[in-house]
């Protein structure tokens, strides 16, 4: 796969008589950073679960080279365990969860449980949750939405400045292009017409 | 009025039809002054506490074998469909069949004494545990289950931190019945089975017709229930559900 991280070929996908992807196909090479944007219902988590596995593709091919990580729109974390738990749940190592947690700034927060944090303070937990895999992908699924901009643009410059550092290749959908606009390469627009797919690769 | 004088009037409640039930029926209930009398009197008997011991370690041993069980195979079958429908005429049969002939059963394989009362037990109270179980796994969201799968989440800690804390209400539901069903499946097994424990003395009690202590037993085994439910079940619901209070 060369430099190739993730490569889409010719995948469809459909849910009972619904045909959510029709011939897809796309490269994202390592490092760079590529937002999918499209309007909700267009296929977008469904291209981001292939890739993370969970899902199979019903035609075509999904190649992906690498350990993925996951920020899913909602933190999806346990209730039960407190926020070092969270991302230890993850790791097996407690000393390196606390790192994580210092990193993204909730150092003195690690014995909270979800239900004491902020909705910013949860998905600061779930964005280190995946950090701490040091994944060679980083999936974000509309990570941001549901945050007030002041917490939106805190996560946004944090994980800039982590994934400045680490090189991870980065697939962020949104249906916001605002939100991301400077932190993605490249944008891949999912239109309404999913006979005619068409792609549409630019700089932001 | 407060959620305790509630319960408070409930109770008096109680006392209130009892007294007028004794009145009513005099030859066969007792008045519950009689009754606290007798249960008064126990106190000093050593042989009363014995019992109260031989039985509390019976609905014990009945309960762990039960949760074992219930927990293992509920958690194998929640998340398992092929092991449910194995499971699924066993579960039907112990819980359909009528209490009295698991205890007969339990008498023909192991003969008079202390074992047929706990086979009883865990005949009738694993299959309770196991539905709970099972419910409870099945209704553990998929979102949870797709962030494990995508993180890779080992099956020790899946199980460990993931299903048992899931299931927390479950468990604390199922025992909670557990404890209840097991103080009466107990002591109806020991009335039958046993030469020791409440139900053989509730029995021996009733051969001689001694109708107070009949019924200071019947409030011996309450205690027992709501013992149980004190001191095993509080701190492992607290255990459980201490994340709830942030």
């Amino acid at each position: 796969m060369d430099d190739v991280t993730i490569r889409i070929s010719h995948v469809s996908k459909s849910f009972g008589k619904l045909k959510v992807l029709d011939d897809l196909n796309f490269e994202i090479k390592k490092g760079e950073r590529i937002l999918i944007f499209g309007p909700t219902g267009i296929g977008k988590t469904t291209i981001l679960k292939m890739i993370a596995g969970i899902l199979k593709a019903d035609g075509g091919s999904v190649e992906v080279k690498g350990t993925v990580g996951y920020v899913f729109q909602e933190p999806r974390l346990l209730p039960w365990k407190t926020a070092v738990e969270n991302i230890n749940l993850v790791l097996s190592d407690r000393k390196k969860a606390m790192e994580w947690l210092e990193k993204i700034g909730l150092k003195g927060f690690e014995n909270h449980y979800p239900n004491s944090l902020s909705g910013g303070m949860k998905q600061k937990v779930a964005l280190a949750r995946a950090l701490a895999i040091e994944p060679q992908i980083l999936l974000l699924d509309e990570p941001l939405s549901g945050l007030d901009f002041k917490a939106r643009d805190e996560i946004l410059s944090l994980l800039d400045k982590i994934l400045s550092a680490n090189r991870s290749t980065v697939v962020y959908v949104t249906h916001n292009m605002k939100e991301v606009s400077n932190f993605t390469d490249k944008v891949l627009v999912l239109p309404y017409s999913k006979k005619q797919f068409n792609l549409s690769v630019k700089k932001a | 009025m407060n959620f305790n004088l509630y319960k408070i009037f409930g109770i008096i409640l109680i006392f209130v039809v009892w007294q007028i039930l004794s009145v009513l029926f005099h030859f066969s209930i007792p008045s519950p002054f009689l009754a606290i009398k007798t249960l008064m009197g126990f106190v000093l008997i050593e042989e009363v506490w014995f019992n109260i011991l031989v039985t509390l370690k019976r609905i014990i041993i009945g309960i762990l074998i039960s949760s074992f069980f219930g927990l293992l195979l509920g958690i194998l079958a929640g998340i398992n469909n092929r092991i449910k429908n194995i499971l699924e005429p066993l579960r039907w049969v112990t819980m359909t069949t009528p209490d009295i002939i698991i205890i007969i059963i339990g008498v023909l394989v192991f003969g008079l004494g202390g074992f047929p009362v706990i086979f009883t037990i865990v005949v009738i109270i694993t299959p309770l545990m196991y539905v709970s179980i099972m419910e409870g796994v099945r209704s553990i969201d998929k979102e949870t289950m797709e962030m494990c799968r995508i993180f890779k989440v080992s099956k020790k800690k899946l199980f460990m931190d993931v299903y048992i804390p899931a299931i927390s209400y479950s468990i604390i539901s199922a025992l909670m019945y557990a404890f209840t069903m097991g103080v009466r499946i107990a002591i109806m097994a020991e009335f039958i089975s046993a030469s020791k424990g409440v139900g053989n003395a509730l029995y021996l009690s009733w051969t001689y017709l001694e109708k107070g202590e009949v019924f200071a037993w019947a409030i011996i085994s309450l205690i027992l229930a709501a013992f149980m439910e004190l001191i095993i079940l509080n701190p492992v619901e607290k255990r459980l559900l201490r994340w709830k209070s942030g």
